[in-house]
């Protein structure tokens, strides 16, 4: 019997693994196997010839036409296309090393952003990868050979996150150094500065990139459920602060939320994409996004 | 501004409780690495000054509800400190005599809910002891007033403080009313005693004497008014001391509430054989405001047998309430009543509950033995003087009596020797012409004894023998009034169809009438009855307290039937015969009943030997030998109205012997406590005629019931004690501060109470509100 890589698609199942490129592996072999559920389904492919139908295969892309003429089945097959560049700018500063559960924003952000690129190699595209904090620590060319993937995962396998974030000037510098167009797909908490952060984006949507922003939050950050009295230890350098968390919590939602709403807000004013994950979310969803902005894309060429 | 408890002002400490809780709450947190630190500062920006405010709020809610609390609980007033006026600022030494009332009065509750009146007096005693300096000379003496007043062992003038407060601590409750003026000479002779012998002046001159009391109004009144010896007494105190303060405890409530049971006893007729007996209880309501919803038990030998619910009892009224029981078995017995005030406003009207209980011992029988004397025989019993008699008190043949048949009458001629008469309950006399010396003194005796003797005159009758033997003289008179003779015709008897009897209006609550109170029908009959002669009485030389119970309907009213108490017995005497001679009196339908009552009533003996007040002597005399000294418990029956009453042996007690007499005599002084005491002890009983003697085994009760007018808590005010005694220089009649005397108005507790209920409130509305909002 066929295993079920869906499984995989769960961040807690996941980080029972060990390997990068494993887990990125299985991710997309997982999200594949589910795609039959996808609305994205066949969006971005060609038809390129038939082939004997085998059990297991999806009857939906079965050839009825040849059917009727041959009674035969036959599985139509699409010829994939490579002609898009994508570029992951992963977040590394040091807020997103907080997680409440077994997997931290960052640990998530890891995973979406290796399924991506393993995602994007596959359909034959070419990715590049960008690690910053406050300043651009690693950046690769986009490249779509097979190897390339190999090498990008064992950078990020490598690094962990110490610093702040200063994402206006990140994504300037990031900006200029991408020539030809394709998408950018920005994994980050984006606990930055709204507009700053908005500025910064608008330089990749002003050079005709199609921009993802992936919002990785923890759950605990979205509904501060703290109840006793709690000492919360500030990261990028912020004081440590001992409150009732009770008393603040109304406050910090309505900060929270107005950050959110902001950050969204904005992203649609400049036709970027936001998705905001969670991080006991399953991790289809950051890869349907990316399909659907890729289709897009594709439409729009 | 002072404090009734003022232990719980430590309670006061609790108030940082709420700051102590936050602390501690502060100090247990846990760590968390946050990265979205950035809202979080700027919710704490913004609700910073909010939040502090409402927790600040909160806490001072907290902390002003443990304040109150603590000084709701230390019963604080507004005024001054009680003992402002110090005797610590004297510059001479101190002889300081502090005199306790521990009169059970003392054990009423005080009227700021601060315990009793005497704690709150040994609290003012143990005050000033404490301010006494012992460099400067100052001694201390310490008096109970109960009992004729006692001067507590080694405290006499002392320097040993320490002993003197373990002394005052130790004064309790006692179950006397305490006699002011034997405890007045008792201050007076120590005063005396201190007296310089080589000189003028006494040993310790400079003497504060302070008398802490209820100042009971009665007490005082009792003891003597203006002019009086008492009144003298306290001059003389007064002149002999440097200072005399009598010091009312808790003057505010001039006429607290009290119910008492004042009285218990048998209603006459207490025997035993199946017969019912009636107990009467009184409970009296000394308050000024109707007292309802009081429960009564009714105990016979310890065990509760009846009760009565929801009793109403008016203001300064008394109520009887009767309980019936039937005594199966003959023998001592002892009855109790013990009353509860229910409920809130009860309570508040029964500030004392000693006094919620009493005690009547006695002796039930099973057999009454009546002798009846036959003055005129005649040839055939019928025409017998006591034929009536007899067939009233027994209609069967000696031989064929019942077994519970309870009256055994016995007809001899003429009286029997002394030790025959003295086995019987109730002698009948009847028509007995006269009388010698000997016979005179024999009746004399066995009424003096509690014996009872009921006399029917008639023709025979010689009033000179009656008046010299019987009357005597009026001191030691027998009979209630000498005899003038037999009516005379055409003057006392005017009427040929005769007589007729009337009760007096107030003898229907005789015992011998009582069987005819509420029933109109039976009385008429009574008055209907002929009679057709009768003895006149010499009433202007009548015994002083006989009374008249019944008249005959003749131009003077000539009494019918007397009743004269002689000794410890009774005597009563009917005018006319107990035949039809002279009277109808036994041909009619009232004759067996009032016969019988009359007979019951006589048989009774007065119970009084055996139920003594809190202090009085108990004399037990009984007729036969004791072979070894009785042994005395006391029946515990205090508190229990639902248990069983517990015996404690006390002591051995020694008994004498009179030879006279031939009565084993018990003598009991220490009565101080009320209650029942049991007597056990073993008798000698004679089997026959040169017979074995045989050891009975045998146990009497005393009842000890306090002094009823202890009870009247009514108090005299400072200005009326000074009115009553001029020139009795009172030094304070009552307390500088209002320790022991807190006005209404200047209880703040109650209000402190009611303002913590509503700061509860408050903290909780808020406590919600603020939460409602973090939520």
């Amino acid at each position: 019997m066929a295993e079920d890589y869906t499984r995989y698609l769960d961040p807690d199942t996941l980080n029972k693994l060990s390997g990068l490129e494993l887990k990125a592996r299985l991710i997309v072999e997982g999200f594949i196997s589910g795609l039959h559920r996808s609305p994205y389904q066949g969006f971005s492919v060609e038809f390129a010839q038939h082939r004997e139908y085998v059990p297991g295969d999806d009857i939906r892309h079965m050839d009825w036409k040849v059917f009727g003429r041959s009674d035969r089945y036959y599985i139509k097959q699409y010829e994939e296309e490579t002609n898009l560049v994508a570029y992951i700018l992963l977040d590394m500063s040091q807020s997103m090393s907080y997680g409440n559960g077994p997997v931290s924003k960052f640990e998530y952000a890891t995973y979406v952003a290796a399924s991506l690129m393993r995602l994007v190699l596959t359909q034959q595209d070419a990715v590049g990868l960008a690690l910053f904090d406050d300043q651009v620590r690693k950046f690769f060319r986009a490249s779509s050979s097979p190897n390339h993937l190999g090498v990008l995962l064992s950078e990020i396998m490598q690094t962990s996150p110490v610093e702040k974030t200063n994402m206006e000037r990140i994504f300037h510098d990031v900006a200029d150094r991408i020539s030809s167009r394709g998408v950018i797909i920005v994994i980050s908490d984006f606990f930055d500065d709204p507009d700053r952060v908005l500025t910064g984006l608008s330089h990749f949507r002003h050079k005709q990139h199609d921009v993802i922003c992936m919002q990785i939050l923890d759950p605990y950050e979205v509904s501060f459920p703290f109840q006793r009295m709690t000492m919360f230890e500030g990261m990028e350098e912020y004081e440590d602060l001992l409150v009732n968390p009770k008393a603040l919590r109304s406050g910090y939602l309505q900060e929270m939320n107005g950050f959110l709403r902001d950050l969204k807000a904005g992203c649609l004013r400049q036709r970027t994409d936001y998705v905001r994950i969670q991080t006991d979310e399953l991790l289809d969803v950051a890869l349907s996004t990316y399909l659907a902005s890729r289709a897009g894309a594709q439409r729009a060429r | 501004m002072s404090f009734g408890a003022a232990g719980f002002l430590w309670g006061l400490a609790a108030v940082s409780l709420p700051v102590l809780i936050h602390l501690i709450f502060r100090r247990r947190f846990r760590r968390v690495p946050w990265a979205a630190m950035e809202f979080l500062l700027r919710a704490l920006k913004k609700t910073r000054s909010r939040l502090l405010l409402e927790h600040l709020l909160l806490m001072l809610v907290r902390m002003m509800i443990l304040a109150l609390l603590a000084l709701g609980f230390a019963k604080m007033f507004l005024g001054t400190s009680v003992f402002e006026e110090s005797i610590a600022s004297e510059d001479r030494p101190v002889h300081l005599i502090l005199a306790l009332d521990d009169s059970f009065s003392m054990g009423a509750a005080h009227s700021g809910g601060q315990g009793t009146i005497l704690d709150m007096a040994k609290k003012s005693a143990l005050d000033r002891i404490g301010q006494l300096q012992r460099e400067r000379g100052d001694t201390v003496t310490v008096l109970s007033a109960s009992f004729g007043g006692q001067i507590v062992e080694g405290i006499r003038f002392s320097t040993d403080f320490e002993a003197a407060l373990a002394a005052v601590e130790a004064v309790k409750v006692s179950d006397d009313s305490g006699n002011l003026s034997y405890f007045l000479a008792k201050i007076h002779s120590l005063l005396e005693e201190d007296r310089n012998p080589e000189g003028k002046g006494s040993l310790h001159p400079g003497k504060t004497i302070v008398f802490l009391t209820d100042l009971q109004q009665q007490a005082w009144l009792g003891a003597g008014k203006e002019g009086s010896e008492f009144h003298k007494m306290l001059q003389q105190v007064a002149r002999e001391s440097q200072r005399f303060d009598v010091i009312g405890i808790d003057p505010s409530s001039p006429r607290p509430g009290n119910l008492s049971v004042v009285g218990l006893s048998a209603a006459a007729k207490a025997v035993g054989g199946g017969l019912k007996t009636r107990f009467v209880a009184t409970i009296k309501n000394y308050g000024e405001e109707v007292v309802s919803g009081v429960a009564v038990d009714f105990l016979v030998d310890g065990e509760k047998k009846d009760f009565r619910d929801s009793i109403e009892v008016g203001p300064g009224a008394e109520k009887d309430i009767s309980f019936d029981f039937t005594f199966q078995e003959s023998g001592k017995h002892y009855v109790a009543i013990m009353m509860e005030a229910k409920g809130v406003q009860s309570r508040r009207n029964d500030v004392l509950q000693v006094d919620d209980r009493r005690f009547y011992a006695f002796e039930s029988r099973n057999r009454i033995r009546v002798l009846l004397v036959d003055g005129d025989p005649g040839e055939r019993m019928v025409e017998s003087e006591v034929f009536h008699l007899r067939m009233a008190l027994s209609p069967f043949r000696r031989e064929e009596t019942p077994d519970d048949w309870v009256i055994r009458p016995e007809v001899v001629p003429s009286l029997p020797p002394l030790e025959k008469l003295l086995r019987m309950d109730v002698v009948v006399l009847a028509n007995v012409g006269q009388w010698s010396e000997e016979e005179a003194e024999s009746l004399r005796t066995l009424v003096r004894r509690g014996g009872s003797v009921l006399l029917f005159l008639g023709d025979l009758v010689r009033k000179s023998s009656y008046n010299h033997r019987l009357f005597g003289s009026s001191d030691d008179a027998f009979l209630p009034a000498p005899l003038e003779g037999p009516a005379r015709q055409g003057v006392d008897l005017v009427e040929e169809s005769g007589l007729h009897l009337e009760i007096e209006e107030d003898a229907y609550s005789h015992p011998i009438f009582d069987y005819f109170k509420d029933n109109e029908r039976l009385q008429g009959l009574f008055t209907q009855t002929q009679t057709l002669n009768y003895h006149r009485f010499d009433m202007e030389r009548r015994v002083k307290g006989s009374r008249i119970l019944a008249r005959f309907t003749d131009a003077a009213r000539s009494p019918a039937i007397l009743e004269h108490s002689y000794g410890r017995g009774k005597v009563v005497v009917v005018a006319t015969s107990a035949d039809r001679h002279w009277s109808f009196l036994s041909s009619s339908v009232i004759w067996v009943p009032w016969i019988h009552e009359t007979v019951l009533y006589l048989s009774h003996r007065t119970a009084g030997s055996s139920n003594v007040s809190v202090g009085e002597r108990f004399r037990g005399r009984y007729p036969f030998f004791t072979r070894e000294a009785p042994r005395f418990y006391e029946v515990e029956t205090e508190g229990s109205r639902r248990g069983l009453p517990r015996l404690r042996m006390t002591r051995r007690i020694p008994f004498d012997y009179d030879a006279v007499s031939e009565e084993t005599q018990l003598s009991v002084t220490e009565t101080k406590t009320a209650g029942v005491s049991r007597i056990e002890f073993e008798s000698v009983r004679r089997t026959g005629e040169g017979g074995d003697d045989e050891l009975v085994s045998r146990q009497d009760f005393v009842a000890v019931n306090l002094d009823r007018k202890e009870s009247d808590l009514l108090r005299i005010s400072p200005e009326e004690l000074q009115e009553t005694y001029p020139g009795v220089p009172f030094g304070k009649t009552k307390e500088s501060g209002d320790f022991s005397a807190p006005p209404e108005e200047s209880r703040l507790w109650w209000w402190l109470f009611l303002a913590t209920l509503g700061l509860l409130f408050v903290e909780s509305q808020l406590a919600l509100l603020f939460g409602a909002k973090h939520r």
